[in-house]
């Protein structure tokens, strides 16, 4: 579950280039507001995949604010298909145990 | 509430060992982020003290940031992710590094210093020969 952070930043940095307050808001609406990271998540988790090469940044000016814009690289595509995965096993499983009527 | 201390976070951030450009960003985009929820509330019809207090207060405290931050170890300075090297080799690797390097060096350049030495040499057995003239001049001029 520790992951869950790296992977929807992940997968929403696939799709396009995104900066921090634009990537807590795209979560919170994509959810459905059912997950809601903080600030104090997001930028720690966005400098870890910076650093281990998941992810690399780029500065832009929009609307007088210099932004830094996130984007995943390849070695992040790679990692976004190994958390895909794991959250799939850990997601079958959970269902497998709340579905199977002796644990109901 | 008071408003968000920016300074305060960057120098927090670099007390726990953070990596300067990480702590420096760090703190330049809670800047962006807290710019960008004051104009998200004041478009919303917030007066700008309360869309300011508002943001500040979502951002939430300085500490629980730095703790976010300094609780990933690979955004540390390499002093505070290997503190044992830091400690121990590091000026293990100095004490033998300062003795070294002259002598490093002497023997990278050696054919330079072969060249003073002996313009040295020279110099001296002249300054010697002519001390030796005058001495022999006064006693037996």
């Amino acid at each position: 579950m520790s992951g869950v952070p790296e992977l929807l930043l992940l997968r929403l940095l696939d799709d396009r280039e995104m900066y921090g307050y634009e990537l807590v808001r795209a979560i919170r609406e994509a959810t459905g507001e059912a997950i809601s990271l903080g600030e104090g998540v997001i930028y720690p988790v966005l400098h870890g995949l910076e650093r281990n090469g998941s992810l690399r940044s780029r500065r832009r000016s929009v609307g007088g604010r210099t932004r830094v814009y996130y984007s995943a690289t390849k070695k992040g595509r790679q990692r976004l298909a190994g958390l895909q995965d794991e959250w799939h096993r850990i997601r079958t499983g959970v269902a497998s145990v709340l579905e199977s009527p002796g644990h109901a | 509430m008071r408003e968000f201390d920016f300074d305060a976070l960057h120098e927090q951030l670099l007390e726990c060992g953070i990596r300067p450009d990480c702590a420096r960003r760090a703190a330049s985009e809670m800047r962006d982020h807290f710019d960008d929820l004051v104009d998200e509330r004041t478009a919303g019809g917030a007066p700008e003290d309360v869309a300011r207090r508002d943001a500040a207060a979502a951002l939430g405290t300085v500490e629980h940031l730095v703790a976010s931050m300094s609780g990933r170890r690979e955004l540390k300075t390499w002093i505070y992710r290997y503190p044992l090297a830091a400690i121990l080799f590091y000026p293990l690797a100095c004490l033998v590094a300062i003795p070294a390097t002259p002598v490093i060096a002497g023997i990278a350049n050696a054919p330079v210093l072969a060249r003073w030495s002996m313009s040295l040499v020279a110099a001296g057995v002249l300054t010697a020969t002519l001390l030796l003239t005058l001495q022999l001049l006064i006693l037996f001029g």
